[in-house]
Order: structure tokens, then sequence, then C-alpha cells
């Protein structure tokens, strides 16, 4: 039987490390059931990059010259999967817009990592922005090709380069 | 996230601890600009005690790598483990700027 775990936060900075915290203890309560899984940490590690690029996205770029709006934040753990889902009211992107980081980046970095790091990842653009990301758990590993995971779903938007969103949803 | 530099000849010990990301950047960037700008030969980056790194933070220590290279120093991180090191391998960033750990963990 699985959890569902609820949470809302304000899109900004600060308030990322409550996003955070509590996807690291739904993490901890999915591995709690499956003490024989060894690679525990390490799939701690993946969702916790990935939901933190994800927030930061949201933060930074979903509801950039405005006031900060809500993300909403569900967590499903499962017997063999965790789901994250976040939702958020602000600009929405077109991830297949962003380009692969180069050999030292300095930025552009996010999308890259969030699909990487994740099974499955699926965007939709609208109001509100949906983001999935899927972990397998007792799967060590992100998506077999690094950097192609990353799947928009509805209507393709124009892209900003290195920076994620833009204004066509609104 | 806090940090600390001891300066010995003309070399750097950079510990940094905690979380390395969008929040906390700012802080540290005048540090990072500082090094950037004295031009020291070596800046080693001690993430040992790093629990957690964002792309903003991965930039911060890229761009600290590039503008040291650039005046003919060199910075290179040691300690990586758990999340930061999921990053840095992801990004191919290991073998550049942790060769030492690199080389270890071989």
């Amino acid at each position: 039987m699985g959890q569902v775990i609820k949470l809302e936060v304000v899109g900004e900075l600060e308030h990322r490390d409550i996003a955070l915290r509590t996807v690291s203890a739904a993490c901890r309560l999915a591995y709690a059931r499956q003490a024989h899984i060894p690679e525990a940490r390490e799939t701690l590690a993946y969702v916790m990059s990935a939901v933190g690029e994800a927030f930061n996205n949201i933060a930074v770029h979903g509801y950039r010259g405005g006031p900060a709006g809500m993300v909403e934040i569900c967590i499903a753990v499962g017997p063999s999967r965790l789901a994250v889902e976040l939702r958020d009211y602000g600009l929405s992107f077109d991830p297949r817009s962003v380009p692969m980081p180069d050999e030292l980046p300095e930025s552009g970095m996010g999308v890259f990592i969030i699909s990487s790091m994740m099974d499955e990842v699926e965007y939709r653009p609208g109001h509100p922005n949906v983001l999935r990301l899927v972990k397998r758990l007792g799967v060590a590993g992100g998506s077999s090709h690094l950097g192609s995971g990353l799947e928009a779903k509805g209507e393709r938007t124009e892209g900003e380069g290195d920076d994620l969103r833009n204004d066509s949803s609104k | 996230m806090t940090y600390e530099t001891t300066r010995a000849n003309e070399g750097c010990v950079l510990q940094i601890r905690g979380e390395l990301d969008a929040v906390s950047v700012p802080e540290i960037r005048g540090t990072l600009d500082r090094l950037a700008a004295d031009g020291i030969k070596r800046v080693i980056v001690d993430l040992g005690d790093l629990r957690l790194i964002d792309s903003s933070g991965v930039g911060a220590l890229v761009s600290l790598y590039k503008r040291v290279g650039a005046l003919g120093g060199r910075v290179s991180v040691r300690g990586l483990r758990d999340q930061p090191l999921a990053i840095f391998r992801l990004l191919k960033l290991d073998r550049v700027l942790a060769p030492e750990d690199a080389v270890a963990a071989a």
C-alpha cells in the first residue's frame, strides 16, 4: 500500500529547503520498508538533486518578475517507485529548448540533472505547470541516455535558451 | 552553509560545509571573487563536509576553476561523496576538478 505526502510552499529559494527535507524524509520512509535495497543513499542523492533543480527553476524562472506563487508538491511512495509531482502557476518553459551543458558549465545544468537523475520525467506546461518525476526503487542510476529523458507534454512553447521559462502560457 | 579559508604560502584551502546551492552561493561569492582575483597559485576546495550541491554551486566552483586557471593557478576539489559526488560524476567534473579523488576511486 502506498502513501501520499502533500506539501505546499512558497516558490522562493528560501523555502526550497522545506521541500527538500520533506522529499528526503519520504525517500527514507520508502527505503525503511525495503532495507535489503543497497542503493538507498544513491537514490536519495538522485532524487534530492532533481527536485532541488526543479524547485530552483520554478523559483528563479517560473515566478520571476513578480510575487512568488505557490509550489504544490505531491510525493507518492509506493513499493517499487517514488513519484514526486511539482505544480506551479508561473511561466512555462520548453525543456526541449534547453541545450546540453558544455564541458565546464557555469549554468544551464538544471534540466540535464533532472533528466539524468530520474527514471521518468514528464512536463506539462499550463496552469498549473506540472512536472512529474519518478524514481524506481532499487534501480541505481538515471535514464539510460543522459540528458534526453525530459519529455514535454502538451503544446510546444518557444524557449529562451539558458533561461528556462517563457511567457507563452500566460 | 559555513566556510573557511586557510592560506599558506601561495596556496589556499577553502573548506565548505553544509549546502552550496542557489540560496547560499551569494554568501560565498565575495570570497570566491577574492580568491580568483588574488592570483593564488593553488586552491584546494575541501568538500568533505558538503551535504548538498546544486547547479548554482557547481557553476560557482567551475567559475573559480576557470578564473584561477586564467591567471596561471590551479583549483582542485577533494573529499567528494554522496550527493555532491553524484553531481560531479554526472557532469564529468570529477575528472577535471577532483583528479586525485577520481584516481583513488578507480
